[in-house]
């Protein structure tokens, strides 16, 4: 049954680029000289040994309209092949979806102002999902400082592809973004940036169920398991701040380090870094090499195993307390106009007590291992 | 300073799922069960996310059954399983209409939704059992 949905993948990825060339064709009784054109086309490949494969193409084309103003539109699409719809206790058959996105965006940059106003649709077999998003940055004290501004609103229906849409549940999303970057010297940039979210809505899995067992019982065997549906808050709220600073060494070589915290109502606390260093065999061809540590703990009313039911109840390995660690190689290369990136990522995850099922017995979550493989190609005419 | 953005956890109290009559449960809503839903090959099995005991088909294993297994009757224990087992499927029903315990028993073409089986259990919301399932969950309902 994988083989040739693996086929469909990949007449997909020769869709997307089948696309890009349309677009190409469109533009082509223009004098290149005149276009003020970008495109670009990639796919990422990500697998874990969970049984998740997701295979993403896209595409996207940006068209100068007049002088600083321009329209962008994208193109994504997901094949998702997962080992079971909730990942977790395997409650399903192997499961299957398509996720397409399709986005435009409006962008003037002249001057040292830019604004931009975007909308995205996309949808899947248990999702339709509408974001608008409207950002503006401005360039202050002769370029040396940057500050941008983004909201976004997602409004987003959700439910079991099992029931028909008037069963659905309603999701709204607001979000934030503050970004403040500062030219330190010739060679040191750092930015500062702060999100806020806000989520008001369903936010459970349709699909997933929880263990209830008693406490006079072995906790870890299925056999006394009453399973109820996982209840999350309706409400969450997230804060996120960002530091990144780059440094250039010499001519050729460039350190990027990164640090995020994270923080939300519902108890989770998060703490990202990174380091990375770019060498430059060439003025066209440079290597990056980064490895990023991630840790979390878990949310507040996040158990292994509940013996009474609580008003929110999760299975979800997103709340667990969990590790990761993953190493990221990034080969970038430029000749005229045309740039074309291919990376990779091998990353390897840890979960704090969480319990998967299987042959009728809890047992805890072996680690996770995750590759990532993309390759894009942009030009500018 | 994310600290003082006022992250700190969420009560999470204990939640009491409806109370439907468990007199009325056993006296009319687990023969239906029995009849109905119970089978070997549908929730009479043990791997299933609703588990259910009936006379005929699945037993608790003995050391949960409490009391020595009786062949004509259900014991408390496997009583209380079930009725605990459907009622914690009641949560946040608010009508017949969203009871999604009632309506993956209906034809798609009656206004119900798939079940895993694929069967259809009552044929339209006028069969006898589904009136006395739906009697029993509507006491409930706010």
């Amino acid at each position: 049954m994988i083989a040739p949905r693996l086929g469909l993948h990949w007449a997909s990825v020769a869709w997307h680029w089948a696309v890009l060339c349309a677009l190409f064709g469109l533009a082509a009784p223009v004098r290149a000289d005149e276009l003020g054109a970008h495109a670009a086309t990639g796919t990422a490949v990500y697998r874990n040994n969970d049984g998740l494969q997701v295979i993403s193409p896209w595409v996207q084309a940006r068209q100068r309209v007049k002088s600083g103003a321009s329209l962008q539109a994208d193109l994504k699409t997901d094949f998702i092949s997962a080992a079971s719809v909730d990942m977790i206790s395997g409650a399903s058959a192997r499961f299957h979806d398509v996720r397409k996105e399709a986005g435009l965006q409006a962008v003037y940059d002249e001057q040292g102002l830019a604004g931009h106003a975007g909308y995205t649709y996309s949808t899947e077999n248990d999702t339709r999902s509408h974001t608008v998003s409207l950002g503006a940055t401005r360039e202050w004290l002769s370029r040396n400082l940057a500050t941008s501004l983004t909201y976004g609103v997602g409004l987003d229906r959700l439910g079991s592809v099992r029931e028909p849409e008037a069963l659905w549940h309603d999701r709204t999303s607001h979000r934030l973004d503050a970004t403040l970057t500062q030219l330190i010297s010739r060679t040191a940039v750092l930015s500062l940036a702060y999100t806020l979210q806000q989520i008001n809505g369903f936010q459970s899995s349709p699909y997933r169920m929880v263990p209830l067992v008693p406490k006079t019982v072995d906790l870890w065997t299925k056999d006394h398991a009453q399973w109820v549906a996982e209840q999350h808050p309706d409400q969450r709220t997230r804060h996120g701040v960002t530091i990144e600073g780059r440094q250039a060494l010499s001519n050729r070589w460039f350190l990027r380090a990164f640090y995020r915290g994270y923080v939300d109502t519902w108890g989770v606390r998060a703490n990202t870094a990174e380091l990375g260093a770019t060498f430059k065999f060439h003025y066209a061809v440079e290597v990056e090499l980064s490895n990023r540590f991630y840790w979390q703990s878990r949310a507040s009313f996040e158990r292994a195993m509940y013996s009474v039911e609580r008003e929110y109840m999760t299975r979800d390995r997103r709340l667990v307390g969990q590790i990761a660690d993953s190493t990221q190689l990034t080969l970038r290369t430029r000749w005229q106009n045309w740039e074309a990136v291919l990376q990779a990522m091998a990353g390897w995850e840890r979960y704090d007590d969480f319990r998967t099922l299987v042959n009728g017995a809890f047992v805890p979550m072996a680690d996770t291992w995750t590759g990532i493989l993309q390759a894009a190609l942009s030009v500018d005419l | 300073m994310l600290a003082v953005a006022g992250c700190e956890s969420i009560d999470n109290p204990r939640y009491v799922p409806p109370k439907p009559n468990y007199g009325q449960f056993v006296t009319f809503v687990q023969p239906v069960l029995g009849r109905r839903c119970a089978s070997s090959a549908c929730h009479g099995d043990p791997h299933r996310s609703l588990k259910l005991y009936a006379v005929d088909f699945l037993r608790a294993p003995p050391e949960f059954a409490e009391t020595p297994l009786d062949e004509t009757r259900l014991t408390e224990a496997e009583l209380t399983w079930n009725y605990d087992a459907i009622r914690n499927r009641l949560r946040g029903v608010t009508s017949l209409n969203n009871c999604k315990l009632l309506l993956k028993c209906l034809p798609l073409d009656q206004g119900g939704i798939r079940h895993g089986s694929g069967f259809e259990i009552f044929a339209s919301r006028d069969d006898p059992d589904y009136k006395l399932l739906a009697d029993w969950v509507d006491w409930v309902l706010p």
